[in-house]
């Protein structure tokens, strides 16, 4: 049994992948070092992440597998799993064997496995694209935070870079203290305190008021369903969403 | 009157209009615009009667000189009126958009002083929206039937998807209860749209930067349970509708009956038909089903018990089992119980081997129901005789269940009037806003 020990970022990840092939070490297993137990019965490697391998590993997967497999890889990195690295690198493998009909055999255990991980994160990700509540600022910016599962702050980021271009804008991920700042232009995703000072502007209050009456006027009382809304929107999201709050 | 008052009084009077999609249309972000649209639609909330909420759906104005007998602003209602102004419905639309509150706009109105006039103010109001706050995000808007069609073009450029509601399922049913509009009058413009939108698009193939109308097409409405025609007439209509008119979608909105008014009936809201019938629209676009196949007789109902592809499977048992490893997509969608997403896993998975019942549970393909039709390398999941009592038994002792909790059937017997319409008990608070 081979594990390679990495530092979890994409780079670091794709330079397992070059290991395999130029260091002739097929790992069975691959771990981020935060979260690696050191077994007895294994051997492990510490591989580094490698920028400029990881670029060529990256352009093999666009070109041996598919791009499809590309994508699955940048989006199962997101998810909140500690057993993904792994999945990631025996569907890889598995991959540059069979090329692009990878994804049709779902009846391996890693490549379900990857499919299920993309997915979840996507879904998350799809939920907070209209989850995601922004708040205007004194300073103008408008500020929402979020504290998803899934690392999803790279494609809310991107979403919401088209979405809200003539604004700028700030997206606070909790959970992990990191956030996205779009400045009008560009956005970068740096580490952040977790108590950030964002006071309302003025008119905050009254827009926040105008959607909470709305938000139960069109409500149909005659088909009251709240199981069905429990269901559709669970509670791990409400605390950020603001007519599930009485103030903000 | 403040923005407030009105803004509770014209959205109560427009959440019986069902449609509430932004999807159909995919449009990036443009520098120093605000907004974008995204083809897969996106639910911002979720009300507390469940349906998803992605747009600001009001109304213009619910001041009405029509008198549907269904709608809470038909004129002889005594109701609270009020009228937003182009500006007001501009700053809403932009401020709730830039908290991302919404998707976009749905805009419809009641008849003002005449449908042109009507058109007109929606009209005012996109250009507003469009040119001077400059936002890309989506609109959907309601054409009012009777207005000059320059008005209903020119704000069909402004809009992603244009309506007409079709009101109700037949001609004798609307002279009946909406003694001020015609099957005529519904028809012509749902023509008209029609045919920009085919003209647009072949516009838009040869100059690219030829204006869009409607992108996202056109589509309609109408309600359920107010007037006695079957739910094959229903679905024949649709189909046609689909056909002829080549509409995105037709919705179906259970009539709400709280009047005490002779021509409408005073039954809960059909909740249970408006769900088969939902289903059976989801056979129509996207199974290949037909209307006669799924009801054969001119008064035929959809079976309350079980959904309307497993009555056809019981219907047509000589078609099954159908085997997993051989069958095409067309045969796989027929199946009770597999739909699209399990029908594609399954003609992707069988290309690198044979299937078992086993690798289909891993797929995530529900067994529920399709058990009993399918057979993978020739075996059934479990001996079962084809006698459709039998399987009738057995598909609706899960279902029912299942229908009743998503649908809270049983709850208890909902208030009968909001707010918004307190001032007319007994009237009828069936608001339809917009024609
Ligand atoms: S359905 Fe439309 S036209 Fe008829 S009364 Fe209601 S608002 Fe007026």
């Amino acid at each position: 049994m081979l594990t390679a020990i990495f530092d979890g970022s994409l780079d670091g990840f794709l330079s397992v992948i070059y290991s395999c092939y130029y260091d002739k070490r097929l790992y069975d297993y691959a771990y981020e070092d935060d979260v690696y137990q050191r077994q007895l019965d294994s051997d492990y490697f510490y591989v580094p992440a490698d920028p400029a391998r990881s670029v060529k590993v990256m352009d093999a997967i666009g070109k041996r597998v598919s791009q499809g497999a590309q994508s699955n890889v940048c989006y199962c990195l997101l998810a909140a799993d500690r057993e993904r690295f792994t999945s990631m690198l025996r569907y890889i493998r598995l991959g540059f064997k069979t090329g692009a009909p990878v994804d049709n055999y779902q009846q391996d255990p890693h490549v379900l496995k990857v499919h299920k991980l993309v997915r979840y994160v996507l879904h998350e990700a799809h939920l907070l694209t209209g989850f995601c509540r922004f708040k205007e600022t004194k300073s103008g910016v408008y500020y929402a935070s979020v504290s998803p599962v899934n690392n999803t702050l790279p494609i809310l980021a991107e979403h919401f870079r088209e979405r809200l271009m003539n604004q700028p804008w700030v997206i606070h991920d909790t959970a992990r203290g990191m956030a996205a700042a779009y400045d009008g232009d560009d956005y970068r995703i740096e580490p952040v305190k977790n108590n950030v000072n964002a006071e309302r502007s003025e008119d905050e209050a009254f827009f926040q008021e105008l959607w909470r009456a709305f938000f139960d006027a069109i409500a149909v009382k005659e088909r009251l369903n709240k199981n069905l809304q429990r269901n559709l929107i669970p509670k791990r999201f409400r605390k950020h969403i603001t007519e599930f709050r009485n103030e903000d | 009157m403040d923005l407030m008052e009105k803004l509770k009084i014209l959205s109560a009077a427009a959440k019986y209009d069902v449609a509430c999609t932004s999807s159909g249309v995919n449009r990036g972000g443009a520098r120093g615009s605000l907004g974008s649209a995204s083809a897969c639609g996106i639910c911002h909330t979720f009300a507390a009667d469940g349906r998803c909420v992605s747009l600001l759906k009001i109304l213009m104005t619910n001041v009405c000189v029509y008198d549907c007998q269904y709608c809470a602003n038909r004129r002889s209602n005594d109701l609270p009126r009020a009228s937003f102004t182009p500006r007001e419905i501009a700053e809403l639309t932009i401020n709730f958009y830039k908290r991302n509150y919404i998707e976009g706009l749905f805009l419809s109105s009641a008849v003002i002083r005449d449908a042109s006039y009507t058109m007109e103010q929606i009209y005012e109001t996109l250009k507003l929206v469009r040119h001077v706050y400059r936002f890309n995000g989506y609109i959907h808007i309601k054409a009012i039937p009777g207005a000059d069609e320059c008005l209903i073009r020119a704000a069909g450029l402004l809009a992603d998807r244009v309506s007409v509601n079709i009101e109700l399922p037949s001609e004798e049913s609307l002279n009946r209860l909406a003694p001020d509009k015609t099957r005529e009058s519904i028809l012509k413009p749902m023509n008209m749209l029609k045919n920009n939108i085919i003209q647009s698009r072949e516009e838009v193939m040869l100059f690219h930067s030829a204006p869009r109308f409607a992108p996202a097409g056109q589509s309609t409405q109408m309600i359920v349970g107010a007037t006695p025609e079957s739910d094959k007439k229903i679905i024949t209509l649709t189909e046609n509708l689909y056909k002829r008119y080549s509409l995105k979608r037709v919705f179906y909105s259970a009539y709400t009956p709280v009047s005490d008014n002779p021509l409408l009936p005073a039954a809960k809201p059909p909740l249970l038909r408006e769900h088969r019938l939902y289903q059976a629209d989801w056979l129509l676009r996207f199974y290949g089903f037909s209307a006669d196949e799924i009801l054969k007789n001119a008064d035929d109902n959809l079976n309350p018990n079980l959904d309307p592809k497993c009555c056809w499977a019981l219907n047509n048992l000589n078609m099954f089992p159908v085997e997993i490893n051989t069958a095409n997509k067309r045969t796989l969608l027929r199946v009770p119980g597999i739909g699209s997403r399990s029908a594609d896993r399954i003609l992707a998975a069988r290309r690198v081997g044979l299937l078992t019942f086993e690798n289909l549970k891993k797929l995530g393909v529900v067994l529920k129901r399709a058990r009993y039709f399918i057979t993978c390398r020739g075996k059934m999941y479990e001996k079962i005789s084809m006698d459709p009592a039998i399987l009738e038994m057995k598909l609706t002792e899960s279902k029912i269940r299942e229908a009743y909790k998503q649908l809270s059937l049983f709850d208890e017997p909902a208030p009968l009037a909001d707010s918004g319409n307190a001032a007319a008990p007994g009237g009828i608070i069936y608001a339809y806003g917009h024609i």
